[in-house]
């Protein structure tokens, strides 16, 4: 229940002196060096990113709304395929997440900024280029990449000049994800306020540490995947090549080795949020604080241990497919915690439904589906069988869209207010949820159908047997996308643009340091640390 | 009598324990790179060293400025006023007989003044406006036992 306007108390000894003048115009965007105005940049990037990926997503079902080819011949059908996956991993999801931290993470932890604000401004202007490359390679011959996001070769080695242009995209991502890492590690480390020991944090911050660090330990592993295609391209290198002594199974072990702790990347913030989001609706601290830091670290560690379960088909010793399906089981241990802690904080909590807390509930429903559905696919000989079909879309979808996806709705619904000093209409978040939560259902469900018969992913055309599940699934889709439509223009521009004012604390549950400072926040906060107690 | 303030940076990590932190993520990332170079793949490695290398500026970058403060030591022999920033360390010995305090006024980010004999330090860069005050008032007091006391 939102508290009336008002109830502000400042933490003593803060300041908030947002008194003096700042840049405006366009000076105050490309010069940006305040947390708060970057993390707006990365948010408003990877929404334009999320419609971009949305759109690509449709004209995909669009054609797979009837068996035949219809709209797009095969070649463009897998540019679409392979744009989308990369579109949304690498500029809306991660992005996305970048911007929360570049917001909350301060607000937090009691800093000023982000310990390297210049950095920040350029490990943000690095994507926007990354985009352009990403997007334009549409428009040079050959088109854009058509090997999948996950870039195998020889596929990715045979393509046009649209592949190098994703090289230089994944490695201007890369080098982005690189420095904001950074200063993330060194801000949350370095810039804690007085009182605020490790394990008195906000699992937000606790989250986005251990991504952090995932990310540090990562990256160099997806630059060498790309650099190695790069060079067996146009260097004669031939490390892809079994005619000249390479094997491309390799590239699926290096980029795999990114690939899965890649997939934690772009959860354990969300996770973050969820933790953030029920305690302040059901009124009670988190259950299990310490059980859910050990959890979030677990699950890192763990990630970097199961990268062959992608890799079950292409010919794998017995004890190498059983050390990679019971690690990949063992994820479940730190996730279930995960789970039943949150389950454990609702439980005789004063509960109450605003638009955050019921895509946090939601999140938990629709994620603990994909989870399921992992642990399934863990499993080597189901695995073996669903290998590259409907199944597998269907459960990283569910981890994805259900998951991360709505992890970061509920997150924009909590700090909204705190962004933009405005409340938001709770009716038009609620018709929002609701139609997110029932088109991400109807789209998403009946893709484990599909795959269960048999329908494999990245085909542009099917048999006449999948048309009804298929027709269901386009038709989700769009329902689903003309959602987040709604969300944008009905939501998000009304929001930005005015509304109820909002309180420095509009939740009466929530806790932490960002609800001490007024609504909007004021451009300088925290100038000199609170302390806190 | 002596009496002494110590105004201080807020850092949350000493750099020895930053020092630790960064030992943790270069064993992760190297322990990576390490495994993959046992497998022939070296590239690994060197992109494991560049980001490692840029990480470590980074954190040195920080950690210089961590233990950042100014003192101010007021004793029987005269007012001593130390600043310290990252290897920088500047001393200022007044004449407490003489030194003239400049409270900040409502003003935003104002500095505590100390003049005497035509030498000016500014001090308060580290703390908020409140405890500028605080600390200004309680000096011009002490500085008024000392005159008293003489």
């Amino acid at each position: 229940m939102p508290t009336t306007a008002g109830s502000s108390d400042v933490a003593p000894g803060s300041s908030h002196a947002g008194e003096h003048a700042h840049p405006h115009g366009w000076r105050r965007w490309l010069l940006a060096t305040n947390h708060k105005d970057i993390g707006t940049l990365y948010l408003w990037f990877s929404l334009v990113m999320f419609m971009a990926g949305g759109v690509l997503a449709l004209l995909i079902r669009l054609e797979l709304f009837q068996p035949g080819l219809q709209f797009f011949q095969p070649e463009l059908y897998n540019q679409f395929v392979t744009l989308h996956g990369l579109v949304m991993i690498f500029g809306a999801i991660m992005p996305a997440f970048v911007g929360f931290a570049n917001w909350m993470v301060p607000l937090q932890v009691g800093a000023a900024d982000m310990a390297f604000a210049r950095m920040n401004n350029f490990s943000f202007w690095l994507l926007p280029p990354a985009a352009l490359l990403l997007l334009g390679s549409f428009f040079v011959p050959g088109g854009a990449n058509a090997a999948g996001w996950t870039m195998y070769p020889p596929l990715s080695v045979q393509m046009g000049p649209g592949m190098d242009m994703t090289i230089f995209a994944v490695h201007l991502m890369g080098v982005s994800s690189i420095m904001g890492a950074i200063n993330i590690v060194t801000t949350i480390l370095n810039l804690r306020a007085p009182g605020m020991s490790l394990m008195k944090m906000p699992m937000f911050c606790w989250t986005w540490l251990i991504t952090a660090y995932l990310l540090i330990a990562v990256m160099p592993v997806l630059a060498t995947a790309v650099t190695m295609i790069l060079t067996d391209r146009h260097f004669g290198t031939t490390f892809f090549n079994a005619a000249g002594g390479g094997d491309p199974v390799m590239f699926q072990h290096v980029f795999w080795f990114f690939g899965h702790p890649e997939v934690y990347i772009m959860i354990l913030p969300g996770f973050g949020i969820i933790s953030q989001v029920i305690p302040a609706f059901a009124r009670k601290p988190l259950f299990g604080y310490a059980s859910m830091v050990y959890a979030t670290a677990a699950i890192a560690i763990i990630s970097f241990i199961v990268w062959a379960h992608h890799m079950f088909t292409t010919g794998m010793p017995v004890t190498g497919q059983l050390f990679f399906m019971y690690a990949t089981m063992l994820v479940a241990v730190p996730t279930g915690v995960k789970v039943f802690n949150w389950v454990a904080t609702m439980w005789k909590g004063s509960l109450s439904f605003e638009t955050p807390m019921l895509f946090a509930v939601g999140f938990i429903w629709v994620f603990t589906i994909g989870g399921f559905t992992g642990l399934i696919l863990s499993v080597a000989p189901i695995d073996i069988q669903m290998q590259d079909t409907y199944y597998v879309v269907a459960h990283f979808h569910y981890v994805l869209v259900a998951g991360s996806l709505f992890a970061l709705f509920a997150g924009y619904y909590y700090w909204a207010p705190k962004w933009t000093g405005h409340m938001i209409d709770e009716r038009r978040g609620k018709f929002h949820f609701w139609n997110s939560l029932v088109w991400v259902n109807v789209t998403f469900f009946p893709m484990h159908f599909l795959g269960l018969a048999g329908m494999p992913r990245r085909y542009a055309d099917y048999p006449v047997q999948f048309t009804d599940f298929h027709a269901v699934t386009s038709a989700g889709a769009f329902l689903f996308g003309l959602s987040q439509v709604y969300w944008l223009f009905r939501v998000v521009i009304p929001n930005v643009r005015g509304g109820p004012p909002a309180p420095p604390k509009p939740w009466d549950g929530a806790e932490g340091l960002e609800w001490t400072v007024p609504s909007p926040a004021p451009f300088h906060t925290f100038e000199t640390p609170p302390l806190v107690k | 009598m002596t009496r002494e303030w110590t105004l201080r940076r807020n850092c949350s990590l000493s750099p020895r324990q930053a020092a630790r932190a960064y030992a943790v993520l270069c064993l992760g990332s190297l322990a990576v790179a390490v495994g993959f170079l046992v497998h022939g793949i070296w590239f690994v490695l060197a992109f494991s060293l560049l980001e490692l290398a840029l990480v470590g500026l980074a954190m040195l970058v920080h950690a210089r400025h961590a233990t950042d403060h100014e003192r101010i030591d007021l004793s029987e022999s005269g007012l001593l006023v130390t600043c310290v920033q990252a290897d920088r360390r500047d001393l200022v010995r007044l004449d407490p007989l003489w030194t003239r305090v400049v409270v900040p006024d409502e003003r935003p980010r104002t500095l505590i003044q100390l003049e005497s004999r035509g030498v000016k330090v500014e001090i308060g860069r580290f703390v908020d406006d409140t405890r500028r005050r605080q600390v200004a008032r309680e000096l011009r007091q002490a500085l008024r036992g000392v005159s008293v006391m003489r």
